[in-house]
Protein backbone atom coordinates (compact mmCIF):
# COMPACT_ATOMS: atom_id res chain seq x y z
CA UNK A 1 0.00 0.00 0.00
CA UNK A 2 1.46 3.68 -0.72
CA UNK A 3 2.31 5.50 2.02
CA UNK A 4 1.73 9.52 1.47
CA UNK A 5 3.26 11.84 4.16
CA UNK A 6 1.25 14.67 5.20
CA UNK A 7 3.18 17.54 3.09
CA UNK A 8 3.07 14.94 0.07
CA UNK A 9 -0.95 14.14 1.04
CA UNK A 10 -1.03 18.78 1.08
CA UNK A 11 1.37 18.90 -1.95
CA UNK A 12 -0.41 16.52 -4.26
CA UNK A 13 -3.80 18.48 -3.44
CA UNK A 14 -2.71 22.00 -3.70
CA UNK A 15 -1.25 21.42 -6.99
CA UNK A 16 -5.02 20.42 -8.15
CA UNK A 17 -6.75 23.50 -6.49
CA UNK A 18 -3.95 25.68 -8.07
CA UNK A 19 -4.63 24.67 -11.42
CA UNK A 20 -6.80 25.23 -14.44
CA UNK A 21 -8.15 21.99 -15.88
CA UNK A 22 -9.13 23.18 -19.25
CA UNK A 23 -5.68 25.25 -19.57
CA UNK A 24 -3.07 22.55 -18.18
CA UNK A 25 -5.09 19.94 -19.82
CA UNK A 26 -5.05 21.31 -23.26
CA UNK A 27 -1.60 22.42 -22.85
CA UNK A 28 -0.10 18.78 -21.33
CA UNK A 29 -2.05 16.94 -23.76
CA UNK A 30 -1.31 18.76 -27.19
CA UNK A 31 2.56 18.78 -25.80
CA UNK A 32 2.43 15.24 -25.94
CA UNK A 33 0.70 14.92 -29.11
CA UNK A 34 3.50 17.02 -30.30
CA UNK A 35 6.91 16.27 -28.45
CA UNK A 36 5.94 12.11 -28.97
CA UNK A 37 4.36 11.92 -31.74
CA UNK A 38 3.86 8.25 -32.05
CA UNK A 39 1.03 9.17 -29.33
CA UNK A 40 -1.04 10.43 -31.98
CA UNK A 41 -1.95 6.81 -32.77
CA UNK A 42 -4.50 6.65 -30.76
CA UNK A 43 -6.32 9.66 -31.51
CA UNK A 44 -7.14 8.92 -35.28
CA UNK A 45 -10.21 9.98 -34.46
CA UNK A 46 -9.55 13.63 -33.63
CA UNK A 47 -9.41 15.39 -37.13
CA UNK A 48 -6.75 17.28 -37.74
CA UNK A 49 -3.12 16.41 -35.98
CA UNK A 50 -0.84 17.37 -39.23
CA UNK A 51 1.32 19.76 -37.33
CA UNK A 52 1.77 21.57 -34.07
CA UNK A 53 -0.40 24.28 -35.15
CA UNK A 54 -3.23 21.96 -35.82
CA UNK A 55 -2.89 20.29 -32.73
CA UNK A 56 -2.59 23.25 -30.49
CA UNK A 57 -5.88 24.50 -31.95
CA UNK A 58 -7.54 21.04 -32.29
CA UNK A 59 -10.54 21.41 -29.88
CA UNK A 60 -11.03 17.59 -29.26
CA UNK A 61 -7.49 17.85 -28.16
CA UNK A 62 -8.22 20.96 -25.70
CA UNK A 63 -11.54 18.62 -24.45
CA UNK A 64 -9.78 15.73 -23.87
CA UNK A 65 -6.80 17.33 -22.11
CA UNK A 66 -9.46 18.68 -19.50
CA UNK A 67 -11.06 14.66 -19.50
CA UNK A 68 -7.69 13.42 -18.39
CA UNK A 69 -7.01 16.23 -15.72
CA UNK A 70 -10.84 15.52 -14.51
CA UNK A 71 -9.77 11.56 -14.10
CA UNK A 72 -6.84 12.58 -12.36
CA UNK A 73 -8.87 14.07 -9.84
CA UNK A 74 -10.33 11.11 -8.60
CA UNK A 75 -6.98 9.84 -7.50
CA UNK A 76 -6.53 13.52 -5.88
CA UNK A 77 -9.57 12.72 -3.90
CA UNK A 78 -8.74 9.43 -2.78
CA UNK A 79 -5.05 8.88 -3.04
CA UNK A 80 -5.63 5.79 -0.60
CA UNK A 81 -7.43 3.83 -3.04
CA UNK A 82 -5.57 4.77 -6.29
CA UNK A 83 -5.52 1.14 -7.57
CA UNK A 84 -9.13 0.82 -7.09
CA UNK A 85 -9.85 3.98 -8.46
CA UNK A 86 -8.34 3.23 -11.57
CA UNK A 87 -9.59 -0.25 -12.17
CA UNK A 88 -12.08 0.62 -14.61
CA UNK A 89 -9.71 2.60 -16.93
CA UNK A 90 -6.80 0.26 -16.67
CA UNK A 91 -9.05 -2.65 -18.31
CA UNK A 92 -10.30 0.03 -20.53
CA UNK A 93 -6.79 1.01 -22.14
CA UNK A 94 -5.81 -2.37 -21.75
CA UNK A 95 -8.63 -4.19 -23.60
CA UNK A 96 -10.25 -1.49 -25.07
CA UNK A 97 -7.96 1.58 -26.31
CA UNK A 98 -4.91 -0.77 -26.09
CA UNK A 99 -2.70 1.82 -25.66
CA UNK A 100 1.12 0.43 -24.96
CA UNK A 101 1.40 1.65 -21.04
CA UNK A 102 4.71 3.09 -21.59
CA UNK A 103 3.37 6.02 -23.11
CA UNK A 104 1.55 6.56 -19.89
CA UNK A 105 4.72 8.50 -18.42
CA UNK A 106 5.39 10.45 -21.47
CA UNK A 107 1.89 12.17 -20.84
CA UNK A 108 3.17 12.29 -16.92
CA UNK A 109 6.30 14.28 -17.89
CA UNK A 110 4.48 16.99 -20.06
CA UNK A 111 2.20 17.02 -16.90
CA UNK A 112 4.78 17.51 -15.14
CA UNK A 113 6.75 20.29 -17.20
CA UNK A 114 3.21 22.33 -17.58
CA UNK A 115 2.65 22.06 -13.85
CA UNK A 116 5.82 23.43 -13.52
CA UNK A 117 6.10 26.15 -15.98
CA UNK A 118 2.59 27.73 -13.80
CA UNK A 119 3.55 27.11 -10.39
CA UNK A 120 7.53 28.05 -10.93
CA UNK A 121 8.61 28.21 -8.18
CA UNK A 122 6.30 27.28 -5.83
CA UNK A 123 6.87 23.83 -7.50
CA UNK A 124 9.72 23.24 -5.11
CA UNK A 125 11.91 20.12 -5.49
CA UNK A 126 10.39 18.70 -2.96
CA UNK A 127 6.75 19.43 -4.19
CA UNK A 128 8.22 18.56 -7.54
CA UNK A 129 9.03 15.02 -5.73
CA UNK A 130 5.56 14.42 -4.50
CA UNK A 131 4.12 15.22 -7.71
CA UNK A 132 6.44 12.45 -9.01
CA UNK A 133 5.50 10.02 -6.78
CA UNK A 134 1.78 11.24 -7.32
CA UNK A 135 2.33 10.14 -11.16
CA UNK A 136 4.24 6.86 -10.66
CA UNK A 137 1.53 5.58 -8.66
CA UNK A 138 -1.24 6.85 -10.88
CA UNK A 139 0.85 4.82 -13.91
CA UNK A 140 1.33 1.64 -12.04
CA UNK A 141 -2.70 1.95 -11.45
CA UNK A 142 -2.93 2.39 -14.68
CA UNK A 143 -0.86 -1.10 -15.61
CA UNK A 144 -2.62 -3.19 -13.32
CA UNK A 145 -4.90 -4.59 -15.54
CA UNK A 146 -2.82 -5.33 -18.11
CA UNK A 147 -1.95 -8.69 -18.71
CA UNK B 1 14.91 9.83 -33.98
CA UNK B 2 18.42 11.85 -35.77
CA UNK B 3 18.89 16.04 -35.35
CA UNK B 4 17.34 17.47 -38.63
CA UNK B 5 18.47 20.87 -40.00
CA UNK B 6 15.78 22.49 -38.57
CA UNK B 7 16.26 20.73 -34.95
CA UNK B 8 19.80 21.98 -34.97
CA UNK B 9 18.60 25.91 -35.51
CA UNK B 10 16.20 25.59 -32.93
CA UNK B 11 18.27 23.93 -30.53
CA UNK B 12 21.36 26.52 -31.08
CA UNK B 13 18.78 29.26 -31.02
CA UNK B 14 17.16 28.78 -27.69
CA UNK B 15 20.81 28.01 -26.14
CA UNK B 16 21.60 31.59 -27.38
CA UNK B 17 18.54 32.46 -25.53
CA UNK B 18 19.06 30.62 -22.32
CA UNK B 19 22.97 31.31 -22.33
CA UNK B 20 23.00 33.11 -19.29
CA UNK B 21 20.78 30.86 -17.10
CA UNK B 22 22.53 27.77 -18.37
CA UNK B 23 24.90 27.46 -14.76
CA UNK B 24 21.43 27.86 -12.55
CA UNK B 25 19.34 25.67 -14.82
CA UNK B 26 22.41 23.00 -14.59
CA UNK B 27 21.99 23.15 -10.80
CA UNK B 28 18.17 23.17 -10.36
CA UNK B 29 17.77 20.30 -12.62
CA UNK B 30 20.49 17.81 -10.76
CA UNK B 31 18.81 19.30 -7.40
CA UNK B 32 15.07 17.82 -8.63
CA UNK B 33 17.12 15.11 -9.88
CA UNK B 34 18.32 14.41 -6.89
CA UNK B 35 14.78 15.39 -4.93
CA UNK B 36 12.30 13.50 -7.21
CA UNK B 37 14.34 10.31 -8.05
CA UNK B 38 16.12 9.07 -5.48
CA UNK B 39 17.55 5.95 -6.86
CA UNK B 40 19.82 8.07 -8.87
CA UNK B 41 21.38 9.69 -5.31
CA UNK B 42 23.75 6.24 -5.26
CA UNK B 43 25.81 8.30 -7.80
CA UNK B 44 26.81 10.97 -5.80
CA UNK B 45 27.18 8.79 -2.42
CA UNK B 46 30.37 10.57 -1.78
CA UNK B 47 29.31 14.04 -1.27
CA UNK B 48 28.16 15.67 1.70
CA UNK B 49 24.89 17.27 0.81
CA UNK B 50 22.71 16.08 -1.66
CA UNK B 51 20.07 18.52 -1.46
CA UNK B 52 18.61 20.94 -3.90
CA UNK B 53 20.51 23.91 -1.89
CA UNK B 54 24.23 22.56 -1.69
CA UNK B 55 26.99 24.13 -3.39
CA UNK B 56 28.14 20.57 -4.79
CA UNK B 57 24.94 20.39 -6.37
CA UNK B 58 25.05 23.43 -7.87
CA UNK B 59 28.81 23.47 -8.97
CA UNK B 60 28.20 20.27 -10.54
CA UNK B 61 25.03 21.08 -12.42
CA UNK B 62 26.79 24.23 -13.88
CA UNK B 63 29.83 21.85 -15.20
CA UNK B 64 26.96 19.40 -16.78
CA UNK B 65 25.34 22.38 -18.27
CA UNK B 66 28.72 23.79 -19.84
CA UNK B 67 29.30 20.40 -21.05
CA UNK B 68 26.20 20.45 -22.67
CA UNK B 69 26.43 24.08 -24.45
CA UNK B 70 30.01 22.87 -25.84
CA UNK B 71 27.84 19.82 -27.18
CA UNK B 72 25.02 22.60 -28.57
CA UNK B 73 28.53 24.33 -30.48
CA UNK B 74 29.34 20.69 -31.98
CA UNK B 75 25.94 19.57 -33.05
CA UNK B 76 26.99 18.34 -36.34
CA UNK B 77 29.60 15.25 -34.04
CA UNK B 78 27.81 14.84 -31.10
CA UNK B 79 29.85 10.94 -31.23
CA UNK B 80 32.76 12.31 -31.89
CA UNK B 81 32.86 15.30 -29.66
CA UNK B 82 31.55 13.68 -26.51
CA UNK B 83 34.18 10.65 -27.41
CA UNK B 84 36.27 11.55 -23.68
CA UNK B 85 33.22 11.84 -21.84
CA UNK B 86 31.97 8.63 -23.18
CA UNK B 87 35.03 7.15 -21.76
CA UNK B 88 34.18 8.41 -18.69
CA UNK B 89 30.80 7.51 -18.19
CA UNK B 90 31.26 3.79 -19.16
CA UNK B 91 34.42 3.44 -17.78
CA UNK B 92 34.98 5.06 -14.67
CA UNK B 93 31.86 6.80 -13.60
CA UNK B 94 29.34 3.79 -14.97
CA UNK B 95 25.82 5.32 -14.45
CA UNK B 96 23.09 3.37 -16.34
CA UNK B 97 22.53 5.27 -19.75
CA UNK B 98 18.40 5.18 -18.02
CA UNK B 99 19.51 7.80 -15.94
CA UNK B 100 20.79 9.94 -18.89
CA UNK B 101 16.85 10.11 -19.68
CA UNK B 102 16.03 11.25 -16.05
CA UNK B 103 18.22 13.59 -16.04
CA UNK B 104 17.09 15.17 -19.29
CA UNK B 105 13.48 15.20 -18.07
CA UNK B 106 14.64 17.30 -15.27
CA UNK B 107 16.80 19.57 -18.11
CA UNK B 108 13.60 20.31 -19.84
CA UNK B 109 11.78 20.74 -16.40
CA UNK B 110 13.76 23.36 -15.49
CA UNK B 111 14.26 25.32 -19.21
CA UNK B 112 10.30 25.31 -19.21
CA UNK B 113 10.47 27.24 -15.59
CA UNK B 114 13.10 29.58 -16.56
CA UNK B 115 12.05 30.44 -20.20
CA UNK B 116 8.25 29.46 -20.00
CA UNK B 117 7.38 31.65 -23.23
CA UNK B 118 10.26 30.59 -25.11
CA UNK B 119 9.64 27.21 -24.63
CA UNK B 120 7.38 26.13 -26.80
CA UNK B 121 6.37 22.57 -27.93
CA UNK B 122 7.89 22.71 -31.13
CA UNK B 123 11.41 24.11 -28.92
CA UNK B 124 10.64 21.37 -26.36
CA UNK B 125 10.74 18.64 -29.11
CA UNK B 126 13.90 19.95 -30.71
CA UNK B 127 15.46 20.40 -27.12
CA UNK B 128 14.09 16.29 -26.46
CA UNK B 129 15.58 14.88 -30.07
CA UNK B 130 18.98 16.68 -28.90
CA UNK B 131 19.66 15.27 -25.31
CA UNK B 132 18.49 11.99 -26.57
CA UNK B 133 20.80 11.98 -29.52
CA UNK B 134 23.45 13.81 -26.94
CA UNK B 135 22.60 10.35 -24.29
CA UNK B 136 23.13 7.99 -27.00
CA UNK B 137 26.62 9.72 -28.15
CA UNK B 138 27.58 9.22 -23.92
CA UNK B 139 26.38 6.29 -24.18
CA UNK B 140 28.82 5.29 -27.08
CA UNK B 141 31.58 3.46 -25.42
CA UNK B 142 30.21 1.89 -23.06
CA UNK B 143 30.15 -1.66 -25.14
Amino acid sequence: MVVWTDFERTAIQDIFSKIDYAVVGQAAFSRCLIVYPWTQRYFGGFGNLYNAAAITSNPRVASHGKVIMEALEKAVKDMNNIKATYAELSALHSEKLQVDPDNFMLLGHCLTIVVASQLSKAFTPEVHAAFQKFLAVVVSSLRKQYY
Amino acid sequence: MSLSGKDKTVVKNFWAKVAPKTAEIGGEALGRMLTAYPQTKTYFAHWSDLSPSSAQVKKHGATIMAAIGDAVSKIDDLTGSLSALSELHAFKLRVDPANFRILAHNLILCMGMFFPADFTPEVHLSVDKFLQNLALALSEKYR
